[in-house]
């Protein structure tokens, strides 16, 4: 690590570079001089993804009889039942009478084993803003605000300032990655994706089976062997940009897939039981990944999954506690597994969103908003608490900044620095890779260690 | 689909031995067949297959000699005076009404795209569910594959029009009421804390009409003395719309809160439901209080309609989905003048946007740069599925599970942002030239492992191996045309060089697959070699790349 940061910050400094938004041939130079072996240990960042924007404000139910009463009032028809919410323990002393939403029952235990945290009021932004800032005029916003693309792609980019083309997950791949290494640091369930692109490393995509299998052209049937040698003359000879990006990619799935599918053989039966959902199923097969990262030789590893169907505009009732049992038992289960395997310590899991939504309804539903509620899990989480300011569940609120689109109160920068900075980056890594963690003062939240 | 993987198994175990001798010269070249004489065609062969993998789902040889015959103008033409081919009637007559479930709107999908005589339209109705995407991943939408059907026909029925009425019907389709939520989107009761549902009010502007940021109308965004891009609208202009589109449900209720289900006809206003509040639009445009639904929708739609944004929003978006990834700023700018007016002073002409898309130099004259377009694997799947005449023995197409097996399926994207963005440009060289690059979003090790499998199990099943082929309704391509060349390597690499390939294979591709045949032909039954050649171009490059 000290190596590895020496290398970096005096390639960076004799390139009079800032940060890493440099050249790409300073990339080159970082990457050559770093290498996963400088890894003793393994670590695994897993982000659940909620596409569509979570109302995660309803995650948590504050069940002081005034503070409820006021949640009822602003929420409506949407309010979670007082009684049916799931008490928590809190270590920080200010919230002394907080429910958890009752689908998330699987994450209860959880949390009060000490293995979950929630973070409240996570939101993109640029800088710390008021409200009063804010109608100012005072402060730098994020570019369209309470849209799903633009938001999507900042959680995932954290730099809103530039064209959506690297993720933090992806640049701190650049920089951890060893490049000689075939697979991938970066493995996604859900395909393509802006959080683990990096200028160099590209996500590697799984289906919940592993890598698939090729017809026709899989050099472990002989007779197939002939097509794959006609078909590497094809690509040998093929010209384009297009055409010879799509060759690179057919081989790269051609020599990585086996790779892969060879190491999960080698892991062991999880006895841990999932649930028989797609995301429980996605989930059980990073958990798989995990059991055998040693012999893929990959110290350091993240997991993209992604969750659809939370933008609950309408039948909100209905959707929204399916959404969140389907998350809480997909998540329990991975927190078992890891448990299981003993490596629980090692693996950080957490959610991320578009944006929360609105506080109000439009009927049945909600809108787009923008400050929202987050669970980190695993063994190294300081648990059992809430880390951050819960909003005011109440309109025209100076957290409200009208309709209910809450003003956070925490940066997905923090929440990011917090994350990467236990994955093993160093503070100047961490500003590199989250350019706009400069502008606050806590750099990281404390939820992990 | 599932029935053919245990085929496929069967399959890979019998041909374990097959193969293997040792490579023989190639044989001398010899003349491919004679075409039909024709008068002085207007177009080469390549030309017109050419065009037709832009503006159809693929050449067949009729389509081929038609194309060449008429001249890309005069095929255009005679494209847009054609009958509408919907989808719905097809449906209805296929399956009995209470048994349909959503494979059948995808089967009825590929009868229709890989059959209809309607190309054209049936190409663009399909790039145009692309831009204004309603999906089956939504759970209503899942159970009414009729409904799902209606909206396509809604878009098939639109193509050739004006965009005006194209806007308003996806409007006011109950499958898109229901996708974005406008369906049962009601007034603001302060009492209850509700406000109008801003969900189709921001997508209808962001995707379906003027975008994010203002726009030149050559597509390059106009940006502010800091260099900044300026924004179209802002949240109020959201509200605005948002009111509007309060007050409607599905047709035919007694009052709001009646249940009647229709899934077919355009919703209707419940005045009571509908805010009469005075409302800010885009430019400063103001909708008067106390107007009914009807009046406050017509307003807006021509609000967004008439937004200079439109032309080249949606003229490049549909150059992207037909022709290239990366149009010059001048052939956007063309396009988007075509849009602003049609020659005779209409806005939003669509067949007018058409013919500059597609009579375009750009379009017309091959594309060296090297980018073109990665063609999405639907529309490979379908061109495959046109030049050999695919069909399964019952009558049906065999692939209505497509979506299980390569992830993609018409209606069927994860969001309303569709599978790729316009704007996504791969990481690597294409991202370092500045170049965006849509398809390259859906593709990476699974959906590339699965599309190659899919052109396996294709190949495999085709007419020449009859019985060995037990299911009835397995897709099987039809290769009687090139067993009729088996024998002359030549001609036979010339056919497909120009079905698949349109004509653009090099000699040194063409050395390759010589190699091939000559290898597969050695023992084994015809079919093998074909199957081989056609698996190996189809999932090369070149076939997926469209120049």
């Amino acid at each position: 690590m000290q190596r590895r940061d020496f290398l970096k910050r005096s390639l960076l400094s004799l390139g009079g570079a800032s940060s890493l938004w440099a050249t790409t041939s300073q990339f080159n130079l970082v990457n050559a001089a770093t290498s996963a072996q400088s890894f003793d240990d393994y670590k695994a960042l897993v982000c659940v993804f909620l596409l569509g924007g979570n109302d995660s404000l309803n995650m948590l139910i504050p069940t002081d009889p005034s503070a409820y009463q006021q949640y009822a009032a602003t929420r409506q028809n949407l309010a979670v039942a007082r009684e049916s919410a799931l008490p928590l323990s809190v270590a920080n002393t200010q919230y002394s009478a907080v429910g958890l939403h009752p689908s998330l029952a699987a994450l209860h235990t959880v949390y009060e084993q000490g293995y979950m945290a929630l973070i409240a009021n996570v939101g993109p932004m640029i800088e710390p803003v008021t409200k009063a800032d804010i109608l100012a005029g005072r402060v730098a916003l994020p570019p369209q605000l309470f849209s799903h693309s633009d938001q999507q792609n900042h959680w995932q980019t954290a730099y809103p300032q530039q064209a959506a083309l690297t993720g933090w997950a992806g640049r701190m791949a650049d920089m951890l990655s060893d490049t000689s290494h075939p697979l991938s640091m970066n493995l996604s369930m859900a395909g393509n994706n802006l959080w683990q692109t990096g200028n160099q490393v590209l996500p590697f995509a799984l289906s919940s089976n592993g890598a698939e299998v090729l017809e026709g052209i899989n050099p472990n049937e002989e007779w197939q062997r002939p097509n794959a040698s006609f078909l590497d003359r094809i690509h040998a000879n093929t010209e384009g940009l297009f055409a010879t990006q799509f060759a690179s990619m057919v081989d790269r799935t051609r020599s990585t897939g086996g790779l892969v599918n060879d190491a999960l053989a080698l892991g062991p039966e999880l006895s841990t039981v999932f649930p028989a959902t797609r995301f429980a199923e996605q989930m059980r097969l990073i958990a798989k990944m995990i059991s055998v990262q040693q012999h893929l030789d990959q110290p350091r590893q993240m997991y993209f999954v992604a969750l659809g169907g939370w933008d609950t505009h309408d039948n909100q009732l209905t959707d929204h506690p399916t959404l969140l049992a389907e998350l809480a038992e997909g998540m329990a289960a991975f927190f078992n597994a890891t448990t299981e395997l003993g490596v629980s310590e090692s693996v950080t899991a957490f959610t991320a969103s578009d944006f929360g939504r609105t506080l109000t309804s439009n009927g049945d539903g909600t809108d787009h908003g923008w400050g929202g509620n987050h669970i980190v899990m695993g063994g190294a989480v300081q648990g059992a608490d809430i880390y951050g300011q819960l909003p005011e569940m109440a309109l025209n609120s100076n957290d409200d900044l009208g309709d209910g689109r809450i003003i956070p109160t925490l940066a997905v920068d923090q929440y990011a620095a917090t994350l990467a900075g236990w994955f093993g980056l160093s503070d100047s890594e961490l500003t590199d890779i989250l350019p706009n963690l400069r502008n606050y003062d806590r750099h990281r939240l404390g939820f992990l260690t | 689909m599932r029935s053919q993987f245990f085929l496929c198994l069967f399959v890979l175990i019998s041909l374990a031995g097959c193969g293997g001798g040792e490579e023989s010269a190639s044989p001398a070249p010899t003349p491919g067949p004679t075409p039909t004489p024709q008068p002085s065609p207007e177009l080469t062969d390549e030309q017109a297959v050419r065009l037709l993998m832009q503006a159809s789902f693929g050449p067949t040889d009729a389509s081929v000699a038609q194309v060449a015959q008429s001249g890309a103008e005069q095929w255009l033409i005679e494209q847009f005076a054609l009958p509408v081919t919907e989808h719905l009637p097809l449906l209805d007559s296929t399956f009995p009404q209470d048994e349909i479930y959503s494979h059948h709107w995808v089967e009825t999908w590929w009868q229709r795209s890989v059959y209809a005589e309607d190309q054209l339209r049936q190409r663009v109705a399909f790039s145009l569910s692309q831009i204004f995407v309603v999906s089956t991943k939504d759970a209503r939408l899942l159970v009414d594959p009729r409904g799902v059907t209606s909206y396509y026909d809604t878009l098939l029925n639109h193509s050739f029009g004006n965009f005006r009425d194209l806007l308003e019907a996806v409007t006011l389709h109950p499958m898109m009421g229901m996708y974005l939520s406008m369906l049962g989107n009601e007034k603001p009761d302060e009492e209850r804390n509700i406000r109008p549902d801003e969900n189709f009010a921001r997508e209808v502007m962001q995707l379906f009409t003027i975008g994010l940021v203002e726009l030149n109308q050559d597509g390059s965004v106009v940006t502010d003395e800091q260099g900044q891009p300026v924004a179209t609208y802002d949240q109020d202009i959201i509200k605005g719309f948002a009111h509007v589109f309060t007050g409607w449900h599905f047709a035919g209720r007694a009052n709001w809160w009646d249940d009647n289900y229709d899934g077919l006809s355009p919703m209707q206003p419940y005045e009571a439901f509908h805010d009469r509040s005075e409302k800010h639009l885009l430019n400063g445009t103001i909708v008067p209080a106390r107007q009914n639904a009807r009046a406050d929708l017509a307003m807006a739609l021509d609000n967004l309609f008439n937004h200079p944004n439109v032309g080249p929003f949606i003229g490049k978006q549909l150059i992207q989905r037909l022709v290239t990834s990366n149009p010059s700023p001048d052939y956007i700018e063309r396009v988007a003048a075509a849009f602003n007016d049609n020659g005779n002073g209409v806005r939003g002409d669509m067949q007018a946007v058409i013919k500059a898309i597609l009579l375009d130099d750009e379009a017309r004259i091959l594309d060296t740069s090297g980018t073109g377009k990665l063609r999405d694997p639907l529309l490979r799947i379908a061109h495959v599925m046109r030049v050999f005449q695919s069909r399964a023995r019952d009558g049906g197409m065999g692939h209505e599970f497509v979506s299980l097996n390569i992830g993609m399926a018409p209606l069927d994207s994860p969001s309303v942002f569709n599978f790729y963005r316009p704007d996504y440009s791969a990481p690597g060289t294409i991202r370092e030239e500045g170049l965006v690059s849509p398809e390259f979003q859906i593709t990476n090790e699974i959906s590339i492992t699965r599309y190659v499998n899919y052109m396996f199990y294709m190949a495999w099943f085709n007419n020449l191996r009859g019985d060995e082929i037990i299911e009835n309704d397995a897709g099987i391509v039809n290769f009687d045309r090139l067993a009729a060349l088996s024998g002359n390597h030549d001609a036979l690499l010339d056919y497909l060089n120009l079905m698949l390939l349109d004509g653009q294979m090099n000699d040194t591709m063409r050395t390759i697959l010589m190699e091939a045949l000559d290898y597969w032909s050695q023992g084994d039954a015809d079919w093998v070699k074909l199957a081989n050649v056609v698996y190996l171009i189809t999932i090369s490059p070149q076939f997926a790349v469209q120049q």
